[in-house]
């Protein structure tokens, strides 16, 4: 398994009561999982406890053999290559297309740099605006932006969180076929959290569904969308 | 329970640090309390603690009730009428806190007095002798407006804003239900401003409470005048701080008065989008008498008091030249800019700690940061210098020196103690800034790679200029016209515009003062106004 949690409980504040519980997940390298659920069901929680934003009260996260969270270890979230895209995109506002990509790897020399945000220009589509600032794009560029930050960092692992949710149906559907090519071409193992059982169905190798913090059902999607197994399942699948 | 593992980084061990200092002071007081007591203290208690406390009441209750008539209605006018120069109005009326009340309190006695040129006038043109009582302002109701008129700015400042903000979509309801301007004022705009008011009102009253400037020149005993009285011409130290608990006492009946006629509800809208009220225009009489009001509060709370100050400066235009007066406005803007460089500097890392952890220990961090505001001057005073002889103590016993002053008769005592009083609002201006940018900003940096600090300098603080510019305006204005703090603090011949003024008023040399407080209402004028254009520009 790459990316693994175990027995995980977790709460916002330490008197209420649990958002997770035993909760548990495990994706294959490469793989794309797909988690759908209504409003307020954890999702966004899942992705931040991988990223590392929250820290679980109990149990373990694992991603590419390395611990990153349980009793005795806990590793920041800039330590731990993890990619996410945020359902607003929070791109830098005083920073351009350019500088919001190259944030990330800071590290590298400039020439290396200039190279690398390039390529990922490319790779989205964006090469033309790449001295625009965020409010002088389009919504599907903003979203293309804030995919390119985010993969440009080689991570181990790429969350999405609602990536389509700020985007028209048209658009959506374009957006949703580039992205499957992104993944695809650079192979990287990725979590998509969403409401549209069309992410699911078109994006990912496996499906979750998510209610009040507990799996309800997974699978492959199109066999879960064929056999929903509760009524809940049915309405989120429909 | 996980343990905390990776909870220590260098933002939190440093706020760690800041908040133990900052509750030093107080903790010292409170030890001082439980000295043993002197003759002096039972002579207060028993004869004079009843006069601070009735003239305290008096004054802090007055000025409250007079603040609230005054900064609300003007408050509601200028958003709801459109009247002659009502634009104007909307940042003119703000304009009275650029003038102490100690300036304004000699500059109002100069202007009443026999020689003065209200009666100068009534007597050289009318011939009119009139009764000197009538022209005495030396008085608990002279203090009165004279604090009304110099401080309602806070009660309409955030009154404004807050009717700016939230009454738009009310007043037009209410409009369409045929309600009358009086019955929409009464009815919807008094209780949806509640919280505003109040909240504007107790900075009128902190400031009351912290004030020694006017109460010390009107001869009025308060709790201020009499902990400098004991502590400097008595030197009994053990008093100052039993007075200074009692005052802390009053304070702390007033906050909670605060909360309880918050009455814990916060009317506001989050998710409606924020639309202006259409300002109805005025004709005829009305216009007429929205202007003569508002024309008559800012000509008493500014227009008057500037141009006897310039009057004053001009004819005694020749002292000038021997009055060192470029070293006091060096010294001025010098305390003024470090001061609120070190507490923003502090508020920032001790908010962006409590921002990034959340737990009961920041929770207290925040509440520590606020306290100083409402702790007035004179007891941060005595705090801070017991805290420095404390530690000037410390040293000598360490180095083995004995006479030796190292802290206690420097500038830091006097920085250091800005710092507690003035945090509050670096602290608030932080924290509004963090609020607006939000954590996504900052999360999604922390999962590109970066630590805290990084993020900190290349996303958070880059976002957050203008939330920094504003605190540090705020800040400065504050310190340049302080006064109870630097009067006792400031090390040996450090003089500022601040305390030179108060000296030569209350010297009865009102001519140099006169200079040196228009220098000091000439610099906060133009803070106001760069506060005013940065919040503009911010939108
Ligand atoms: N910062 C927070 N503090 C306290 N409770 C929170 C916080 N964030 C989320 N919650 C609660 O945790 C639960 C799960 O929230 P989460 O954001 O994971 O849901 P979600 O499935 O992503 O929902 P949505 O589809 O609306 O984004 C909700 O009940 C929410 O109220
Ligand atoms: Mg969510």
């Amino acid at each position: 398994m790459f990316v693994n949690m175990t027995d995980i409980d977790f709460c916002y504040d330490k008197n209420n009561e649990n958002i997770l519980e035993d909760f548990e997940l495990n994706i294959d390298k490469g793989q794309t999982l797909s988690i759908l659920g209504e409003s307020g069901s954890g999702k966004s929680t899942i992705l931040r406890l991988l990223a590392g934003l929250e820290r679980q009260k109990k149990g373990q996260i694992v991603i590419g053999n390395k611990i990153m969270n349980n009793e005795n270890t806990f590793v920041s979230p800039e330590n731990r290559e993890v990619g996410m895209v945020f359902q607003d995109y929070a791109l830098f506002p005083h920073m351009t297309v350019f500088e919001n990509i190259s944030f990330g790897i800071s590290n590298l020399s400039k020439k290396q740099r200039k190279q690398k945000v390039l390529e990922t220009l490319t790779l989205v589509d964006l090469v033309d605006h790449k001295s625009k600032y965020p409010h002088q794009l389009s919504g599907g560029q903003q979203q293309r932006t804030a995919l390119a930050r985010a993969i440009v960092t080689e991570p181990q692992i790429l969350l999405l969180d609602e990536p389509f949710s700020n985007l028209d149906t048209n658009l959506k559907n374009n957006i949703r076929e580039s992205l499957k090519e992104i993944i695809n071409v650079i192979g990287i193992t990725t979590i998509i959290v969403s409401h549209d059982k069309l992410d699911a169905l078109k994006l990912a190798d496996q499906l979750i569904v998510l209610k009040e913090g507990k799996i309800k059902q997974k699978g492959i999607p199109e066999q879960l969308i064929s056999k929903p197994n509760t009524g809940y399942a049915e309405s989120i699948l429909a | 329970m996980f343990k905390k593992i990776g909870f220590t980084n260098k933002w939190s061990v440093i706020s760690f640090f800041l908040i133990i200092l900052i509750l030093m002071p107080s903790v010292f007081i409170l030890i001082g309390f439980f000295n043993p007591i002197s003759d002096t203290w039972l002579h207060i208690r028993r004869y004079l603690l009843k006069d601070y406390i009735y003239n305290s009441v008096i004054l802090v209750f007055f000025t409250g009730l007079f603040s609230i008539i005054i900064g609300v209605s003007l408050a509601w006018f200028v958003n709801a009428y459109d009247f002659k120069y009502s634009n104007f109005f909307k940042w003119g009326l703000i304009l009275p806190l650029a003038v102490p009340p100690y300036i304004g309190s000699y500059t109002y006695v100069g202007l009443l007095n026999y020689t003065g040129v209200i009666q100068t006038f009534l007597r050289n043109n009318f011939e009119l002798v009139l009764n000197q009582s009538y022209f005495n302002i030396m008085s608990l109701s002279g203090a009165i407006f004279i604090y009304t008129i110099f401080l309602y700015p806070y009660v309409f400042l955030i009154t404004h804003a807050f009717l700016q903000k939230q009454s738009a979509s009310l007043v037009e309801v209410s409009k369409t239900l045929g309600k009358s301007p009086i019955s929409i004022f009464f009815r919807i705009i008094l209780p949806i401003s509640r919280g505003a008011y109040v909240a504007g009102t107790t900075l009128v009253v902190l400031e009351v409470l912290n004030d020694y400037g006017v109460v010390k020149y009107f001869g009025i005993s308060t709790f201020s005048t009499s902990i400098f009285q004991t502590w400097f011409s008595l030197g009994d130290i053990n008093s100052a701080i039993r007075l200074s608990v009692y005052l802390m006492a009053f304070v702390i009946i007033v906050l909670f008065l605060e909360k309880l006629s918050r009455g814990g509800k916060q009317y506001s809208y989050s998710n409606t989008k924020i639309k202006p009220l259409k300002a109805k225009k005025l004709t005829g009489w009305k216009n007429w008498s929205m202007f003569i009001y508002a024309f008559t509060v800012i000509s008493l709370g500014f227009i008057i008091p500037v141009l006897q100050l310039i009057y004053w400066s001009i004819i005694s235009y020749g002292k000038i030249l021997n009055m060192n007066i470029i070293q006091t406005v060096l010294n001025s803007i010098g305390v003024s800019l470090v001061g609120s460089f070190i507490i923003l500097v502090a508020a920032v890392i001790i908010a962006n700690t409590v921002r990034i952890k959340k737990n009961i220990l920041t929770k207290n961090y925040a509440r520590i940061a606020v306290l100083g505001y409402s702790i007035p001057g004179a007891v941060i005073a005595v705090g801070v210098m017991i805290f420095f002889l404390k530690m000037d103590n410390f040293i000598q016993l360490i180095s083995g020196q004995n006479n030796m002053l190292l802290l206690s008769s420097s500038i830091f005592m006097l920085i250091f103690a800005y710092l507690i009083r003035f945090l509050a609002i670096g602290y608030n201006s932080v924290e509004s800034g963090f609020n607006k940018i939000g954590t996504d900003f900052h999360e999604a940096s922390r999962t590109l790679g970066n630590g805290i600090t990084k993020t900190f300098f290349k996303v958070d603080l880059p976002m957050m200029k203008p939330a920094l510019m504003s605190g540090f305006l705020l800040v400065s204005i504050e310190i340049l016209k302080e006064l109870p703090l630097t009067l006792i603090l400031r090390p040996f011949n450090f003089n500022t515009l601040a305390t030179r003024a108060f000296e030569y008023a209350n010297d009865e040399m009102i001519h140099e003062s006169a200079i040196l407080s228009l220098i000091l209402i000439f610099i906060s004028v133009i803070l106001v106004y760069s506060l005013t254009y940065i919040k503009k520009k911010g939108r």
